[in-house]
């Protein structure tokens, strides 16, 4: 790549890097600061998903599950056991990597809708289980750590600012990850088993174990985030965070923002977020509202432009990984294989 | 589940009287399950796709039922035309805005399209609707039949012995009629389909709008036993995914044993361990049977890897 | 001597209670072009598949390179071991523009500027340097057919197996098929050439396998074999068949 290009693409970032950094410094308002913050969240959620579901084309519907292990890990350690939930996240990573690795085993041998489907089903059990567990969980009724100062081991703060930046940490964190990934030999061969995986696995490419991998990394991310959001929201129930909706909303951003790209999930996590907080203002909290908005939108943006909202950005949301077969005119076909 | 009074059994008896109450109650769930597991599966092999919003479309035709009741004051069973009817309505308005914009790309988009039209379908519910469970009034809603020392449900073996007769009903017009012909065709080989002059979007309109009245109908069939509420879709449909999946994706046989095995396996777990957990003891079962029988019980073969 | 490449002993599977390949024996020596022919149906594909582990045999033993190939080790692993083969039709990675097609499975055990070092290698080799930077989906069929041969290069391949690659292809596009073919036997490739066509399979390959309803039927040289009276017969047979279906 040229350099001039190279600039020409750091330089946006630079910009917007700089302005993520210092808004806190501009404005007291923790209304908009914890909007952020969770755009933060949706989008290292989004990018995660996006490993497995955009490069991989394999469509997980458990993420949140993942979530909902690095949260109730880290606030169960901490206030059963004292431990931080700085270490309790390699115990939540852990867990997660597991599971991924048994939904993997059982499924990625067998055609995606298969592995889809028992993502729902995992969710479904992680869910219920949660829910179950009364004693360990708190069940339907929900966990909370109480706040007794400031401890930044124990991610306790008099506001969110400081979630701010750990979150926005983490998602730059999340962005390399996914810049490495997308440039290394797993990445590539990820996109060789999206493009014809047959051929893939007839050219040496092991799609099973290149497919379980992303899947664990994309499992191991969710739980870590998951683990700072449970500290960040302080009250955490199997409905919320261990949903089927949860997960749902992480593939609509995904989907939205677009697909198979780095910066598409980021850019639908704030236009997903702050919708929802728009929608929110405006209407009130009509249930269902959000969610209703959200189906549509996946509906349009699917029919209509199904490279994401980032297509409309050209430098930034095209690159071989995110072309798929499908949009190509050439192999549209009239009747379905 | 009530438990009648059985002074004098010994331990062994009770647990059998227990086991076989749970297994009766679960063949007449699993028919329910079966209904709509057959429509789905039949999308499933006519168009090779998923159509996740299948539960919404159970759930909606619980509400028509519910709306046609407030406005006429008759029982579910008489209303079933009219629901019918309005299922169709909803089906076609889906498939022609979400479904055939879609045709030709790849399996993923039409999940995607589906989820999108699922939580559309159950929000707009829970926006008209409100989230409070709806019921609609039954004079049988507890009725019940004994069989020697077990119960049966009246409305739930009504459910179940209409939901037989659909699925019999399918089965003829899968074999006899000439638009099953067309639809098994296009499910074994689109393109030979085409060639031999069917008319493969009206086999693909009618797969779809079949299923979504086959779930509407279930949905009228279950409203003496459920309570309506907007996400009840989401119970359903994951269940059902289960079954289509176990039943080897596009047989209808397959879909018929799985709806009535899962139905029992949900009620076993559901009275032998705890009634909280009986979904999750389908869902333990289903993961199960992908690591040993990856197949299904009766698909054919779909291995990747 | 020459020594077998692979070995094939015994070799049977049924699909449904129809027996597609019955105790098929036979070797392919290193360095051959052999040819595997028979009517359609006959099995041929199939025992690619076999060679290939896309199917697991219900009784027989493939040998390659002298050791025992366990059902175990699967289609990946095999064209790792240098075990490769063609499809009937070229599966190019669409997503991917031709450069990266290669690049890709150019990057197994090796790094990155190796991997690149390699492509443009192959690119040339296989001429396909023009279109490096096409859309692979965009190619004319028969560069989606080189860039099928331009992918299993990356892989140093011992064996290619070529399942009818000739299909398709006019008489001067079939010429340039056969150089190519030829180019690649002389570079040291072993090649199993599965094919219709009879032109390519007299103009290419040094010996044949004849195969019929799953069984063996003779092998030799084509010169030969292709004046059998039962491998005529086998291909009557075939053409008689079709004239009842009628």
């Amino acid at each position: 790549m040229k350099n001039s290009l190279n600039i020409l693409k750091k330089l946006p970032i630079a910009v917007i890097a700089i302005l993520m950094v210092s808004i806190p410094a501009f404005t007291d308002n923790n209304y908009i600061i914890s909007t952020l913050v969770y755009c933060f969240v949706f989008a290292s959620l989004a990018i995660a998903w996006n490993l497995i579901g955009g490069y991989g084309e394999q469509v997980s519907w458990c993420n949140a599950s993942f979530v909902a292990i690095g949260a109730y890990t880290g606030m169960i350690m901490y206030k059963m056991l004292g431990i931080s939930p700085f270490i309790a996240i390699l115990v939540g990573t852990g867990l997660a990597f597991i599971a991924a690795t048994l939904i993997g085993y059982g499924t990625f041998r067998l055609r995606g809708i298969y592995f889809s489907i028992a993502t729902i089903a995992f969710g479904e059990i992680v869910r219920i289980s949660l829910q179950f567990w009364q004693g360990l969980t708190g069940g339907a009724a929900g966990y909370y750590v109480t706040y007794t100062g400031q401890n930044f081991s124990a991610l306790m703060f008099k506001n969110d600012v400081p979630f701010y930046y750990i979150l926005l940490a983490l998602l730059v964190i999340v962005i390399l990850i996914a810049s490495w990934f997308e440039r290394s030999k797993i990445g590539h061969y990820l996109s060789a088993i999206k493009g014809d995986e047959d051929a893939a696995i007839s050219l040496g490419i092991d799609s099973f174990k290149i497919k379980l991998t992303t899947f664990q990394l994309s499992a191991v991310i969710s739980a870590a985030v998951g683990t700072f959001f449970g500290f960040f929201i302080g009250f955490i129930d199997p409905g919320t965070v261990s949903s089927l909706n949860l997960s749902v909303k992480i593939v609509v951003i995904a989907i939205i923002g677009g697909v198979g790209t780095i910066w598409g999930p980021v850019l639908g996590s704030f236009v997903i977020n702050i919708l929802a907080e728009g929608l929110n203002s405006m209407f009130g909290d009509v249930g269902g509202l959000s969610l209703a908005v959200y189906g549509f939108l996946l509906i349009v943006i699917v029919i209509f432009k199904p490279a994401g909202l980032i297509s409309l950005f050209p430098k930034w949301g095209n690159n071989s990984k995110s072309a798929r077969k499908s949009d190509d005119e050439s192999t549209q076909n009239e009747v379905l294989p | 589940m009530l438990m009648r009074n059985s002074v004098g059994k010994s331990g062994t008896q009770i647990m059998a009287w227990i086991i076989i109450q749970a297994t009766i109650n679960g063949i007449l769930n699993g028919g329910i399950y079966a209904l709509v597991a057959v429509g789905l599966t039949i999308v499933f092999g006519v168009m090779k796709m998923v159509n996740f919003a299948t539960g919404e479309f159970i759930m909606w035709g619980m509400y028509f039922t519910f709306l046609l009741y407030t406005i006429t004051g008759l029982n579910n069973y008489v209303l079933l035309p009219m629901v019918i009817i309005l299922t169709i309505l909803l089906g076609l308005l889906s498939y022609v805005l979400v479904i055939k914009p879609v045709l030709g790309r790849d399996s993923n988009t039409f999940i995607m399209v589906t989820v999108g039209l699922s939580y559309l379908l159950m929000n707009v519910a829970q926006m008209i609707f409100g989230p409070t469970p709806k019921g609609i009034p039954s004079e049988i809603k507890t009725a019940s039949l004994s069989i020697g020392t077990f119960t049966v449900s009246l409305p739930r073996l009504i459910a179940f012995l209409s939901a037989c007769l659909l699925i019999i009903a399918i089965q003829i017009l899968l074999k006899k009629t000439m638009l099953g012909r067309a639809m098994r065709a296009t499910a074994e080989n689109a393109e030979m389909a085409q060639v031999l002059g069917i008319n493969y979007k009206q086999v693909y309109t009618f797969a779809f709008v079949l299923s979504c009245v086959m779930a509407g109908v279930a949905g009228t069939l279950i409203t003496p036993i459920y309570s309506i509420y907007p996400s009840l879709g989401n119970i359903f449909k994951i269940i059902i995914f289960v079954v289509v999946v176990l039943g080897g994706m596009g047989s209808v046989s397959g879909a018929l044993i799985g709806g009535l095995l899962l139905g029992i396996m949900e009620a076993l777990v559901g009275t032998l361990i705890n009634s909280n957990l009986g979904p999750a003891g389908i869902f333990v079962v289903f993961l199960l049977m992908l690591y040993l029988r990856p197949n299904g019980l009766f698909g054919t073969a779909n291995r990747v890897a | 001597m020459t020594e077998n490449l692979l070995e094939i002993e015994d070799l049977s599977i049924s699909f449904g209670g129809i027996k597609a390949v019955r105790n098929v024996n036979f070797e392919i020596r290193k360095g051959e072009i052999l040819g595997l022919i028979g009517p359609n149906g006959a099995g041929k594909s199939t025992i690619v598949n076999l060679i290939s582990n896309i199917y697991k045999p219900d009784k027989g033993v493939i040998r390659f390179e002298g050791k025992e190939l366990s059902p175990k080790i699967g289609t990946a692993q095999r064209a790792k071991m240098g075990i490769t083969r063609t499809f009937q039709t070229p599966k190019p990675f669409g997503n991917l523009n031709v450069y990266e097609n290669i690049y890709t499975i150019a990057l197994q055990g090796r790094s990155s500027s190796e991997a690149d070092l390699k492509t443009k290698e192959i690119l040339n080799k296989t001429d396909l340097s023009n279109y490096e930077n096409f859309q692979s989906i965009k190619l004319p069929i028969e560069k989606r057919k080189f860039l099928d041969m331009a992918r299993i290069l990356a892989l140093d391949p011992k064996l290619i197996m070529m399942d009818e690659v000739m299909g398709g292809l006019n008489p001067s596009e079939m010429d340039e098929s056969f150089k190519m073919v030829k180019r690649l036997n002389a570079e040291g490739i072993t090649i199993l050439f599965i094919e219709h066509v009879m032109r390519a399979v007299v103009n290419v390959c040094s010996r044949l396998v004849v195969v019929n309803n799953g069984q063996f039927l003779c092998s030799g040289v084509p010169t030969d074999v292709l004046k059998r009276q039962d491998v005529i017969e086998a291909y009557l047979g075939e053409s008689k068949n079709h004239a009842n279906n009628k």
